[in-house]
């Protein structure tokens, strides 16, 4: 079955749900797999994110500044990293 | 459906602009639409200046209403609401239910007489959800096609006469900012008034199931796009892509990412090793006969004090500073690979890894950061959304192997095995992945066998060459937390510790002048050391830095640096390596490196810190945090012990 006849079978939103499931992990990868337009792919990955069934984490980036307020493992700006993690607040 | 007379009153904000009392009774429209796809800007401009913002009654979201002169073929005025955005009719926030309530739950009697809908041309799926959603009621509702400029830019091109008769409903190309089509859609508007009510798609799904549900609505979308819009075709794959077929391959991404690291632990230890020693006997040699000399002067040269600043503080705190260097070089690659866009990748690589074994994908977040340090990983636990997903990762995270621990393995590395150092520390890493996997199966087969997962998708960034100002600045910021460390915790743990081996226990030794023997550090130490014994490291000089390890991963290398200038007037980290041979090689019987072996899995899989332990008991209680203690200390004892009693029978 063609990548498109199974996508129609199933629906678009199982289709890039299996997608993510089977371990692709972008939305360039979920395009050549299922054979979805591009758009309608990150509109579904939109609306699973938005329904808890996908999640899109950032990845922690480098602390080069210590900008802790912007790291996505920083809760409410609060340094985590190094020795900065242990002092006392 | 009769019109709807707005009569509710609204609550004026203090920049209210007064509007004409003639609005009320009028048929009212309410602009709906996706945030950021004009529908503000269509508002303004269909309402001018004739509009007031307030909370809408009972809530605490602000609603713009205005009027809208059509002043079409002698149409009437329209009273007009500018709804909160809205992706779809299934409410996230406060704005969201609003739009909801006013458009699904109000009596038909109450409800807007016509929905304008503003849709994004240049991301119509997004955009045509929600009309999907709105045309499953029987309801007047008019597309105004937004932004068409941008999406001619990027190669879509929409046909509104099909894309209407594919919706079922009219659409009209506007642009808001030029006040293009504004005609046209009042006479669409004016039109579908005058007319029935559209009825309701049908639809055959099955109740309350949303999935069901949402995929028949983009298949609808998809339908609606496929016979409406033409789009550019997809780009041709890049290098990068080619990269990444092999980066992120199920199969030779694992293999590349060990690779990888254990390119970067040898380049690290064979670079630098030269170098440490160097450091070595720079700070034993001038910088310690320097302080003396200054001592001297102030007369203090042959008092407790020297024994403190030259034996205690400069050989524990000088020791773990020739690691700088180490740091420095591994801190530089690590920086590479990750500038350089291919530690995303590893981390698709980890995160697949995770769901293989039954773990959350996104667990794959806090176990990374753990490689760096693992406290803040413990507290990005909270990413995971589950109570029992986070006490999980939380457990695990004390397995990964930290940098701190990073310059023990390099110290036993060249120290039992000299030629293959940057092996013995990439074998470690290896070891690490394998007790997270492990544990963590252990877990998931008996405490949660049950635990759910989100499936999980990454914004890769591209590939790209590292920059050195950022390279610098990361090396650098790194290094700063690696030297405050040393600055702070390792100088207050060397100075306690010095503390204990100037006490004497037994005989007459003064103050800061006792054999190392007899110090009350080495009497606390003799009574822990036999329970190494059956992993080949009991010696108490060797395995009570293990205890001292137990405050931070660093002090364990100044622990001993401490213990051996005192028993042996060891100065150099060469000195330090062939009084640790010496020692290893008694204590097992004369297996070293099986011995070695053990005591690397042991402070691997051992307690991390202090600090681990404090935030552990703050993100998921004292009685996880103690299970967790347990668990660390019960697989760290156990494997040690098997190591050595397996490997003394190889050796």
């Amino acid at each position: 079955m063609s990548a498109r006849t199974e996508r129609e079978a199933r629906g678009p939103v199982r289709a890039v749900l299996d997608a993510a499931a089977a371990g692709i992990p972008s939305v360039q990868g979920i395009v050549a797999a299922t054979g979805l337009p591009r758009d309608l792919v990150e509109a579904t990955v939109d609306h699973l994110v938005r329904a808890g069934r996908l999640a899109v984490p950032d990845l922690p980036g480098r602390c080069v500044s210590a900008a802790c307020g912007s790291c996505p493992l920083a809760p409410d700006g609060v340094p985590t990293c190094g020795a900065e993690a242990s002092a006392p607040r | 459906m009769s019109e709807r007379r707005i009569t509710s009153p609204l609550v004026p904000s203090c920049h209210a602009v007064s509007v004409s009392d003639g609005e009320e009774g009028l048929p009212v429209v309410a602009l709906a639409g996706a945030p950021n796809v004009g529908k503000s800007t269509l508002f303004n401009a269909l309402s001018g200046a004739r509009h007031v913002a307030g909370n809408w009654p009972g809530t605490t979201v602000e609603v713009v209403r205005g009027l809208w002169r059509t002043r079409h073929d002698a149409g009437p005025d329209l009273a007009l609401i500018d709804l909160p955005g809205t992706y779809s009719l299934d409410p996230d926030s406060p704005d969201e239910q609003l739009a909801r309530t006013l458009l699904l739950e109000e009596p038909e009697e109450d409800r807007p007489a016509v929905v304008v809908v503003a849709v994004d041309a240049a991301h119509l799926s997004r955009s045509l959800y929600f009309v999907a959603q709105l045309r499953e009621q029987p309801y007047r509702v008019v597309v105004a096609l937004t932004m068409t400029d941008v999406a001619r830019r990027r190669g879509v091109h929409v046909d509104t006469d099909a894309l209407s008769r594919a919706l079922g409903v009219p659409v009209v190309e506007v642009n808001p900012r030029q006040r293009a089509g504004t005609t046209a859609l009042a006479v669409a508007v004016l039109r579908v008034l005058d007319g029935p009510v559209q009825s309701a798609r049908p639809v055959a799904t099955t109740a309350g199931d949303e999935l069901e549900a949402a995929d028949e609505r983009f298949a609808w979308v998809l339908a609606a796009v496929d016979r409406a819009a033409s789009h550019p075709p997809e780009p041709r794959r890049t290098w990068s892509d080619r990269v990444d077929r092999w980066a992120m391959s199920p199969v030779t991404g694992p293999v590349l990412f060990l690779a990888t690291m254990f390119l970067v632990f040898q380049a690290t230890t064979s670079l630098v090793a030269p170098l440490q020693d160097a450091l070595g006997r720079l700070l034993s040699g001038p910088v310690a006969d320097g302080l003396t000399t200054v001592l001297g002067w102030v007369g203090l040269e042959h008092t407790w004090v020297r024994g403190f600043m030259v034996d205690g503080l400069l050989a524990g705190v000088g020791m773990l500073l020739t690691f700088v260097p180490l740091m420095a070089v591994m801190f530089v690659l690590l920086a590479i690979l990750e500038d350089s866009g291919y530690m995303a990748r590893a981390a698709v690589v980890t995160s697949r890894a995770m769901r293989f074994i039954g773990l959350p994908a996104k667990a794959f977040l806090p176990l990374i950061v753990g490689y760096g340090c693992n406290v803040p990983a413990i507290m990005a636990t909270r990413v995971l959304p589950d109570a029992r997903q986070r006490v999980l990762t939380a457990l695990l995270v004390p397995f990964t192997s930290c940098s701190a621990r990073l310059t023990v393995y390099v110290l036993i590395g060249t120290t039992f095995f000299p030629a293959h150092a940057g092996l013995v520390v990439f074998a470690m890493y290896v070891v690490s992945i394998a007790l997270v996997v492990l544990v963590g199966l252990l877990l998931r087969s008996t405490l949660w066998q049950r635990i759910g997962d989100t499936p999980l998708m990454l914004d890769l960034p591209a590939y790209q060459r590292p920059a050195l100002s950022l390279l610098t600045q990361s090396t650098w910021v790194r290094l700063k937390d690696f030297l405050r460390t040393a600055g702070g915790i390792i100088v207050a743990t060397v100075s306690v510790l010095w503390l204990l081996q100037a006490i004497p226990v037994h005989g007459d030794a003064r103050f800061g002048d006792v054999p190392a023997d007899d110090s009350l550090y080495a009497a606390a130490a003799q009574t822990a050391a036999p329970v190494f014994g059956p992993a080949g490291f009991g010696r108490w000089e060797v395995s009570s830095a293990l205890v001292v390890g137990f405050v931070a991963k660093e002090a364990v290398i100044s622990s001993w640096a401490q213990t051996y200038a005192a028993t042996d007037g060891v100065s150099t980290p060469k000195q330090l390596s062939a009084e640790l041979r010496s020692d290893v090689s008694h204590a097992s019987g004369g297996h070293p490196s099986a011995a070695a072996w053990a005591f690397l899995v042991f402070l691997l899989a051992y307690t991390p810190c202090l600090a681990t332990l404090t935030t552990q008991r703050r993100e998921i209680g004292l009685r996880w945090t103690l299970f967790g203690l347990a668990l660390q200390l019960t697989v760290a004892w156990s494997l040690a012990v098997a190591v050595f009693q397996v490997g003394r029978l190889l050796t």
